[in-house]
């Protein structure tokens, strides 16, 4: 039998979550084979599987989302919902709408028993009250832990149920320390509960555009607009879509994903079981990574001839813009952090406005990565790298050390020490694509040119750490793995 | 007063825990002490012989049914000889967390006050098998602090008993509690006796009592009773007795030292084994 994919991304080999080092360190052993898996022996809180589970599918339509969950487990749903709702703004929506969440309230006496009676009567609810066509059960640490048989459950309900797909995810937030795990969970259930293997007749010209939530509404009007210039219709999914947009995966001609650790595992198995090629290249921030990334897309679609001719008139009406930005940004110290995707390819997009690149802080190294790292040790002289789901103590600690001119990325902390900061994972403004790269480039230059706000910040605010810690090794506390290169 | 002594059985699946727990508590009764027996299985049946039949509901079936609560009455009934009965129950078999039922029942003990200043002795019967934290409950955070594990001379037995004293180990570094030593509940194998004491010596131990094998034990168990009330004149009751005796007088209190699987096997070729007088040969 093949392997089956268990949705665990620490599962692939070669997959390191906790590295120290710098750029070409990280790349010359990871080419050795030297980048081991090590850990933290301590570690600042991080998101989990089911947040991220729930998030990925939390703004489809017509569908109720049951936590199967002690009521804290649901906290952070508030962000995926402030999400949604800004998201429908943006898009026209008059009546904006709360995604509808049920959680199941796994209390003592649940985790004693067996919580499965209180699983029925929540889907029961969620049918009576919502009547929705999809409705989502995810699993969670508690009813991991006692083994309540959610798959069972589901498909006892479902025969009675007339027109929701009821949708068990195992997304125990205990399974991986990576997020985007989460998200692999959210596909499989899908393709196991939904798409079931169903054949169905292709449509020539559709492309699947696979986007997670932290993509704005500006950011997916840019990519469509690109896809029509290929002439291609784009299923845009699962962000702000419907049961229908995901019935229609099967029926495209080719996928790919806006960020490069969204869908990606699903897209190899579109293409085993539905036989749909697909591109998975990078995110597209940035004038080389829009380019590679719509060339990608091209390419499967048999276009790479009208790509590059789109390519050169995009740059010919970019580039002008591109250069009055750099003379406002060139040389100016960069330390990039985001999701892994997101992080990598900023890091490229600095070139475009002649920035240096001095540290880089992303939650994953593996193979894609290398690839960028290869890129980026080409351009840039060496840099730090930090491999951390965000770990903001050793992020300050590397700031205050490396003190760049400008931070670009999730800036809580870098903004408390007085930087000027550009957000590149907001989620509600342009970012990707040839348009969004001149707005980003603005939001950074005018952060450089006032950085006020943030200096003001930094007298009012103290970060929680010592003194004594910012003359640390920042990776002091990653453990094993050290490369013997 | 004597300070309250509260001790954890522990011992294979089967080996005969609860039915020397309880025997053992007869003994004790008969010498004038008080004692508190509470039953850590799900299958709920440690408190059988004392109270003549399963007639106890289950601390967990009462916290289902009535909510948290509950009178203290619900759910201890009184025994031979005046004994406390306890079951903590647990949820159905294949569901829920019968570990952190465990927690719970123990937790809900203490709040409503069961632990009273006249008791003599807690026992704590425990689930064969220390599968995860909730069954190691009763030698936590300081309420038992003696353990005795129930042993026989098979090669399984030993196994379990080696694997208990690494979960003792481990609690002994940070709590109080200590092996008090090993019980052989007797299955009549080869030079069981010697097996059984070179064995306890490895652990850093002794061997408490050894209970010999006899069938009237199974007579008082098909018959609800323990030993000491079903036929109080056999020897067999004698030999509860005297575990009792031996149970009271006990002052060694150890942290075992566990053995390697090849040391435990080493021993069991040393003393496990009697010379064959019809060695088979074809």
């Amino acid at each position: 039998m093949a392997e089956i994919y268990s949705g665990v991304r620490e599962s692939k080999k070669g997959r390191v979550n906790d590295y120290g080092g710098t750029g070409k360190k990280a790349e010359e052993s990871f080419r050795k084979g030297c980048l081991k898996k090590a850990d933290r022996s301590f570690a600042q809180g991080l998101q989990c599987q089911q947040i991220n589970s729930m998030a990925a599918l939390m703004s489809l339509e017509d569908a109720v989302f049951i936590a199967h969950s002690p009521q804290g487990c649901i906290g952070c749903t508030s962000l995926a919902v402030d999400m949604y709702r800004v998201g429908q703004a943006h898009r026209g929506v008059k009546y904006i709408k709360n995604p509808h969440i049920i959680v199941t309230n796994l209390d003592q006496k649940s985790v004693i028993f067996g919580g499965e009676k209180k699983l029925r009567d929540s889907v029961n609810k969620a049918i009576e009250r919502y009547d929705p066509k999809l409705i989502f059960v995810f699993a969670s640490c508690a009813s991991g832990v006692i083994g309540d048989d959610i798959d069972a459950i589901c498909a006892d309900l479902q025969k009675d149920a007339e027109k929701a797909i009821i949708v068990p995810i195992h997304c125990e937030g205990f399974k991986s320390k990576i997020c985007a795990s989460g998200f692999d969970a959210a596909f499989i259930a899908i393709e196991k509960y939904i798409l079931s293997k169903e054949k169905v007749a292709k449509k020539d010209n559709l492309v699947n555009l696979f986007a997670p939530v932290s993509i704005s509404y500006a950011d997916q009007k840019e990519m469509e607009r690109m896809l029509g210039l290929l002439g291609i219709e784009t299923n845009y999914i699962p962000f702000y879509s419907s049961l229908e947009k995901i019935r229609k995966i099967p029926s495209a001609a080719a996928s790919t994903s806006i960020c490069k650790v969204f869908a990606d595992e699903f897209m190899k198995e579109l293409e085993t079981v539905y036989d749909i090629p697909y591109s998975h290249t990078v995110m597209p921030i940035g004038l080389r990574n829009t380019d590679k990334w719509f060339r990608g897309i091209a390419k499967v679609m048999g276009k790479e001839k009208e790509a590059d001719e789109i390519i050169e008139k995009e740059h010919e009406r970019i580039t002008p813009l591109v250069k009055k930005i750099r003379d406002r940004l060139q040389g100016k110290r960069v330390f990039i952090c985001g999701g892994t995707g997101r992080s990598f390819a900023a890091a490229a997009l600095i070139d475009d406005f002649g920035m240096e690149l001095v540290g880089l802080e992303t939650p994953t190294y593996d193979d894609d990565a290398q690839v960028d790292i290869e890129y980026l040790n080409g351009i840039h002289k060496d840099f730090v790298v930090d491999i951390a789901n965000m770990q903001p103590f050793e992020q300050v600690n590397l700031i205050q050390k490396i003190k760049p001119d400008v931070f670009i990325g999730v800036p809580e902390w870098a903004a408390k020490l007085g930087l000027p900061t550009t957000h590149v994972l907001d989620m509600k403004r342009p970012t990707m694509g040839y348009d969004g790269l001149i707005f980003l480039g603005n939001k950074i230059a005018d952060q450089l040119e006032n950085p006020g706000f943030n200096k003001k910040l930094s007298r009012h605010v103290k970060l929680p750490y010592k003194e004594s810690w910012y003359s640390e090794d920042a990776f002091k506390y990653i453990v094993g793995g050290e490369a013997n290169v | 007063m004597a300070e309250l002594r509260q001790i954890a059985i522990y011992g294979k699946g089967g080996i005969g825990k609860s039915t020397t727990t309880q025997n053992l508590t007869a003994g004790l009764v008969e010498h004038g002490k008080k004692v508190m027996v509470v039953g850590c299985d799900p299958k709920a049946d440690s408190t059988r012989l004392l109270l003549g039949g399963l007639a106890q509901k289950t601390v967990l079936d009462t916290i289902r049914e009535e909510g948290e609560d509950i009178e203290l009455g619900r759910i201890m009934k009184e025994g031979f000889g005046g004994t406390k009965c306890v079951e903590s129950g647990g949820p159905e078999p294949g569901v829920g967390c019968a570990g952190r039922g465990i927690i719970t029942s123990i937790n809900m003990l203490e709040n409503l006050g069961a632990y009273t200043d006249d008791l003599d002795y807690v026992f704590y019967d425990v689930l064969g098998d220390v599968v995860c934290g909730g069954f190691a409950m009763p030698i936590r955070e300081g309420k038992a602090k003696e353990i005795y594990i129930v042993a026989s001379g098979e090669m399984m037995a030993l196994y379990a008993a080696n694997n208990i004293s690494k979960g003792i180990q481990r609690y002994a570094r940070t709590g109080g509690v200590r092996l008090g030593g090993i019980i052989c509940n007797s299955r009549n194998v080869d030079r069981e006796l010697d097996l059984l004491r070179a064995f306890s010596k490895e652990l850093g131990t002794k061997l408490l009592y050894f209970v010999p094998r006899d069938n009237v034990v199974q007579h008082a168990e098909i018959n609800k009773k323990t030993v000491i009330e079903y036929k109080p004149d056999s020897n067999q009751a004698q030999e509860y007795r005297n575990l009792a005796q031996a149970v009271i007088e006990n002052k060694d209190f150890v942290i075992p030292t566990p053995m390697t699987q090849e040391r435990l096997e080493e021993i069991l070729l040393e003393y496990g084994m009697m010379e064959l007088s019809d060695d088979y040969k074809i």
